[in-house]
């Protein structure tokens, strides 16, 4: 008898649903549910906040495209609104944008870290997450709201991340207990607020084991990205108001998770909303940032991009892909009308300064991609949906 | 009027929707809980179509989309789209799992299998549960085949040591007593007993 045989039988004798001891026969239920799926739109769901299906990249996939990404940014950035009225502005730190020059691509990045910043206001409802964080290393890399399911803002440091959720604080206990699955809690003070920490090995994830937390999508994402990153904690605070917090930082180690979690504070509304205009383009940047976009690249005869074209305000790295993309869908369509030498043009989009300086997302990985799908087999059609063309 | 794209997902479904309902059945703690993840796992097939593979791998790759849903659903998450309501109810009323096998041997099976690490497990269920060669494991886990197969096997002595002789041996022998076939354990590279542990 095989020995080896036997482990595995053992292990079949185990499974709850051996095909020989549990029939599915749901015909009828199946196909319901692929014609309720087919009846879906294909195109993806604007992103809401939700920490495991997004983490802090960007353009991960080629279908989260431009005009979903910039539809969610740009709707969160107008975050407009008066001042809260819970008191003054942190004076200090404001934020890792406060001292980027305007307008252009290269806004930032490093200064040397300040000294551990003053938690700043204590929570409201008013002020939960008007969150900046005071290290100008770390910028800001992405901002979503939405009054209803709320928002997140996130900030980057090289292939670091650290990321503030507010969801509603109707979704707290759920949150919580699906953090306690991750393992056990710790205690932690956050910005006035005492709630729990959830470390996590990232090596976890190279190995191919179940704590596996993938961005924007839980299906398609690389496993086990983030090279540089050891760390991810997610941070769990009590609800005030409508929403509740999550910090959830993915960092190189405990002394850069103790080093950003203690540049966090809380600013009253009108600081923080002069720290989100900071770091993004508005519409009054916007001629400015497209004279720098466009750079050395080609348009196709009879296109001309516009300032409306780059849905501002949105962050710079968004905005690049707005412009990018307006540009690569049309040259893709030449391409597919029989234009030979725009596939020629497309191939030559790596080399773009406008591409190559959105090294800090996927965009111009996917773009590559794209390119070369369509190089491949003319009849490639997903370039319109990755690139979001109209 | 159906084009390709929607022809490609009905093959893929029909070919698959049992596979991934019962990988997912295998790995929620509630039957009707896998009917979430089979929907949400479909509905991104359908968006992603363009990026699943052709051939024997398209199984292997679903189980890793579905995989990658189960590790990070929440309950609010994937009931979001409520799709699959009849599935749901169906698997919460009439699926139950394994009515008939062996308590006691499942017992020990399964108190060896929580000695063993998550990432031991799981590669042990796709090998015997899923019966996926380490090839496709390695697409399920998006590793290079050859560290699936040395996983898988590092994997299977740790069993084997954890499961003891007396309980090998006695799965062997209700093997061939039910004329049980003789599993393919394709291409797993066979390691030695582990000391102590001979037979």
């Amino acid at each position: 008898m095989n020995m080896t045989s036997d482990d595995v039988r053992a292990m079949q004798a185990a499974d709850p649903y051996a095909p020989s001891r549990v029939a599915l026969d749901l015909d009828a239920e199946g196909r319901e549910l692929m014609e309720e799926i087919m009846s879906t739109t294909k195109e993806k769901t604007p992103l809401r906040a939700h920490p495991l299906l997004r983490r802090h990249g960007r353009w991960v996939l080629p279908v989260a495209a431009a005009a979903a990404v910039a539809a969610v940014v740009a709707g969160g950035v107008v975050i407009r609104g008066g001042d809260d009225g819970a008191g003054p502005a942190n004076p200090g730190p404001a934020s890792s944008v406060k001292a980027d020059p305007k307008p252009g691509l290269e806004k930032n990045r490093a200064q040397a870290k300040p000294p551990k910043a003053d938690p700043g206001l204590p929570p409201t409802p008013e002020n939960l997450y008007h969150v900046v964080l005071n290290d100008g290393a770390w910028q800001i890399s992405n901002l979503n709201n939405d009054e209803v399911y709320g928002g997140s803002l996130s900030w980057s440091k090289g292939k670091q991340a650290l990321q503030v959720t507010w969801y509603p604080a109707s979704e707290y206990q759920s949150y919580l207990a699906d953090r306690r699955d991750i393992g056990p809690a710790r205690d932690a003070t956050v910005l006035g607020q005492q709630g729990e920490a959830f470390h996590q090995a990232i090596d976890l994830k190279k190995s191919g084991d179940q704590s596996l937390y993938v961005e924007t999508e839980p299906t398609l994402g690389p496993d086990g990205e983030d090279p540089g990153n050891n760390l991810r904690v997610m941070t769990v605070l009590p609800p005030v108001g409508d929403f509740f917090l999550e910090f959830d930082a993915s960092v190189i180690d405990e002394a850069e998770y103790d080093a950003v979690m203690a540049q966090l504070s809380r600013v009253n509304g009108q600081a923080w909303n002069a720290v989100i205009d900071r770091a993004t383009v508005t519409p009054g940047e916007g001629q400015a940032f497209l004279d720098q976009a466009g750079q050395g690249v080609p348009l196709p005869q009879g296109m001309t991009v516009t300032v409306a074209d780059l849905e501002l305000p949105q962050s710079d790295y968004h905005a690049r892909a707005s412009f990018a993309s307006k540009v690569l869908c049309g040259w893709a369509q030449r391409y597919i009308d029989g234009d030979d030498a725009a596939l020629d043009t497309l191939q030559g989009s790596a080399d773009w300064a406008v591409l190559q300086a959105m090294d800090d997302g996927d965009y111009a990985d996917v773009t590559a991609d794209l390119v070369q799908e369509l190089a491949d087999d003319r009849t490639f059609d997903s370039w319109r949906q990755g690139w979001g063309c109209a | 009027m159906s084009g390709p794209p929607e022809e490609r997902f009905r093959a893929l479904y029909d070919a698959h929707f049992r596979d991934v309902l019962r990988f997912a059945l295998r790995r929620t703690p509630q039957p009707e809980d896998a009917a979430d993840v089979v929907a949400e796992t479909f509905t991104v097939v359908w968006r992603r179509l363009d990026r699943v593979p052709y051939g024997g791998e398209a199984l292997p790759w679903l189980y890793g989309v579905c995989r990658k849903v189960l590790a990070n659903q929440t309950r609010s998450a994937l009931r979001r789209e409520r799709l699959g309501a009849r599935l749901r109810a169906t698997l919460a009323t009439r699926v139950v799992p394994d009515p008939a096998g062996d308590v006691t041997l499942r017992l020990s099976v399964n108190s060896a299998m929580e000695r063993l690490s998550s990432s031991d497990r799981e590669l042990l269920r796709l090998s015997a549960w899923e019966g996926l060669a380490p090839q496709d494991i390695a697409i399920v886990l998006g590793i290079a085949p050859r560290v699936a197969r040395t996983r898988l096997s590092r994997a299977r002595a740790r069993l084997r040591a954890e499961l003891g002789p007396e309980v090998s041996s006695k799965v062997g022998r209700d093997a061939r007593a039910a004329g049980g076939h003789e599993l393919d354990v394709q291409g797993a590279s066979l390691p030695q007993p582990a000391p102590g542990k001979g037979r």
